[in-house]
């Protein structure tokens, strides 16, 4: 009898939990007392240590901003490796409270795998990464290569279909271990390394001799990278989705890291309600009022964020092409913080 | 008896909740159940695969493929591990000490390491292979670089089917003739005049690889992940293979041995008709579960890239998301796998048992 009463108790320990987990994210977050952000430590520019041991990227800036939004406190957010393949479960799962780490935004993810997208980080699109002295021109010149992709990734499928409606043939390599198919990539293996051109720019940064390598032309398809979260929590969703947009807005008015706490007595009314001057205002959001102005402190405008991690600032040297404020010519338009 | 039936009913109550706090929380997380996602088309293209595979068809039809590539990788590497194993096995108990020496090195080296690891490592071995457009050409019939090994195929002419018949009476005949036992000479040469008759008459002939940009066509290929999958599967069950055949060996009597040797039989005479025999009777369970676990331990695949059950598994889930069910189906093709070899063998042994062999 003491044996199954055990054994009940058990069960109820394991049912439980999964059961009382219908509190919101941020309340379990502040009990926590620390965020857990799904990112990946392999991508230069999304996610990979520095020579101190640091993780360093954009998606892992935003992560950092996310915790200073909720904490105050931009240490307060435990890092959590994800892969191509498991991504989605960890966060299904209740593993960690957010997913950034390039994740394309596709309407089947959006809809129907229980999750839901912020807004989109960085505007991308799917390249092709060959050897120079391929010296091919065009994807369309490989019928026949062998191509290295990510199992489970939509570059995956696209690249199916792009060779699918050229009548071409190619034979896949999918690892789900960035350094083994960059290495596959790298001897050899494969003629072609695809993906969003932010994974194929910072996997050959880390090459031997980048110069060996070189971006073809095509762009294969659209590629909206943006962070991730459950559905059902819109005052998480949204909390997310103004973390990236305060820091978007605030390039928009030349608010940086360096001058937020000034900005503070701007004259523009906009800029005041932003970092803080109208108290009440991210009562919803379940924050505190200046959780702005900390966030921007912390980590800077978007334009910071980006040539740090992916711009002149960093090894990758990526352009920012299509994420230019929407007044350069970029698709950055967020709304105004009113 | 009163016990038994209140832990039936516990067991019961048990499965129910855990099946409601499931169904709750997928429906709480808007995640819909249900098996109809692997009927959707996959829409990934699969590297190798033994039937044809498109884009276009379902994801039923990508687990099936795959879970073929886990057979195939399977059973070679179950065939070779056992003839390695017996053969290191034997050679362990050898009087030569160089012999003695190098088998041991090779089981405790290959035994006290991660099986992840030495695949990891076959596999960057062979990308150290000559690059394709270097691959090393055995007089323009196979070539070997970082792409595999690329072999002539038999190619099979349906158009001339005549010369088939002829060899099939050909083959019956060979069988024939095995049967009369005694006459295995004349079985061979029925056989090589039906297949030399096949040749000439253009119903088969090899399939001759051609060089191309990007790699061969025509031929078959056996690529490094296949290779480097295999050879890590085999060094390492080779090595408890060859554990178990030692201790069965050890096993037997020595009273066998002597027994032998006083009829005058030579030593590789004894071990082959009187000592493995009965070595087979003890050690089949415990090989069984070395079989068993070359099935599970091929979903190592995924950490080189070679498409197996459990990669195209995983990608399923990751595109539909359905991982729950995912996650049934690949449990349930395993224990298919596992259990028919487990069911086989044990058959097997069950038989041997049976007939007493050792008596």
């Amino acid at each position: 009898m003491r044996r199954i009463a055990i054994l009940l108790a058990a069960i109820a320990a394991f049912a439980l939990p999964a059961m009382a987990r219908a509190a919101s994210t941020l309340d379990t977050v502040r009990a926590r007392g620390v965020l857990r952000c799904g990112t990946e430590n392999d991508t230069p520019g999304s996610g990979a240590p520095d020579s101190k041991g640091v993780l360093q990227g954009i998606d892992i800036e935003y992560c950092r901003g996310l915790a200073v939004a909720v904490f105050s406190d931009a240490t307060k957010v435990e890092f959590v490796h994800t892969t191509v393949l498991g991504r989605f479960t960890v966060l299904q799962s209740g593993d960690v409270d957010v997913l950034i780490r390039e994740t394309t935004n596709l309407f089947s993810r959006d809809t129907q795998i229980g999750l839901v997208f912020a807004n989109t980080i960085m505007y991308d699109a799917q390249g092709a990464l060959v050897p120079t002295k391929l010296g091919a021109k065009s994807l369309a010149d490989l019928d026949g290569a062998t191509i290295c992709v990510y199992p489970g990734s939509n570059s995956e499928l696209n690249i199916a279909d792009f060779f699918r409606t050229r009548n071409l043939k190619y034979t896949p390599l999918s690892i789900d271990n960035g350094d083994a198919l960059r290495r596959a990539f790298f001897e050899g293996r494969c003629d072609v390394f695809t993906g969003d051109r932010l994974l194929l720019t910072s996997s050959r940064s880390v090459a031997k001799v980048p110069g060996d390598y070189v971006l073809l032309p095509d762009l294969i398809a659209k590629s909206p990278l943006g962070a991730m979260v459950r559905q059902g929590d819109d005052q998480w969703l949204n909390l997310v989705k103004w973390v990236v947009n305060v820091t978007i807005l605030a390039e928009e008015k030349g608010i940086t890291r360096a001058n937020a706490e000034q900005m503070k007595a701007s004259p523009d009314p906009e800029v005041k309600r932003m970092l803080g001057g109208t108290p009440g205002m991210s009562k919803q959001l379940g924050v505190s009022d200046d959780w702005a102005l900390q966030v921007i402190k912390a980590i800077g405008n978007y334009g910071e964020i980006y040539d740090r991690t992916l711009g002149e600032g960093s090894p990758l040297k990526l352009p920012r092409g299509l994420n230019k404020l929407w007044s350069d010519g970029g698709l950055l338009y967020v709304p105004p913080f009113m | 008896m009163v016990v038994q039936a209140g832990a039936a009913v516990l067991m019961v109550a048990v499965a129910a909740l855990l099946a409601a706090t499931l169904a709750a929380n997928l429906a709480r997380l808007n995640l819909s159940g249900g098996f109809g996602f692997l009927l959707r088309p996959a829409g990934m293209a699969i590297g190798e695969s033994v039937i044809a595979f498109e884009p276009s068809d379902s994801f039923a039809w990508a687990i099936l493929a795959a879970a073929l590539n886990t057979l195939r990788v399977a059973l070679a590497a179950i065939v070779l591990a056992t003839v390695l194993g017996t053969a290191v096995g034997v050679a362990r108990l050898s009087p030569n000490p160089l012999l003695r020496g190098i088998t041991s090195v090779y089981v405790e080296l290959f035994r006290n390491t991660p099986l992840l690891l030495q695949i990891l490592f076959w596999s960057a071995l062979v990308l150290k292979l000559p690059r394709v457009r270097e691959a090393v050409s055995f007089g323009d019939w196979a070539f070997l670089s970082q792409r595999g090994l690329q072999v002539p195929a038999l190619a099979f002419d349906a158009n001339t089917a005549w010369p088939l018949a002829l060899a099939a009476a050909l083959a019956c005949a060979a069988a024939v003739a095995v049967l009369a036992r005694r006459m295995r000479v004349v079985a061979a040469v029925f056989l090589l005049v039906g297949l030399a008759g096949l040749f000439w008459a253009g119903t088969l002939g090899m399939q001759q690889p051609v060089r191309r940009p990007f790699g061969f066509a025509g031929g078959l290929t056996l690529t490094p992940e296949f290779c480097a999958l295999l050879a890590g599967l085999v060094a390492y069950t080779g090595a408890f293979i060859a554990e178990i055949v030692r201790g069965g060996i050890l096993a037997v009597p020595r009273g066998q041995w002597e027994a032998a040797r006083s009829l005058g039989l030579h030593d590789a005479r004894i071990l082959r008709m009187i000592v493995l025999p009965q070595t087979l009777r003890v050690i089949l369970p415990a090989i069984t579960s070395q079989y068993v676990g070359i099935i599970k331990n091929s979903s190592l695949a995924i950490a080189i890239g070679f498409p197996d059950l459990f990669w195209a598994v995983s990608t399923a889930i990751n595109v539909t998301g359905h991982a729950i069910e995912g996650v049934a189906v690949m449990m349930a093709a395993y224990l298919v796998l596992t259990l028919a070899t487990a069911t086989t063998m044990n058959r097997w042994h069950a038989g041997l048992l049976r007939r007493g062999v050792s008596r």
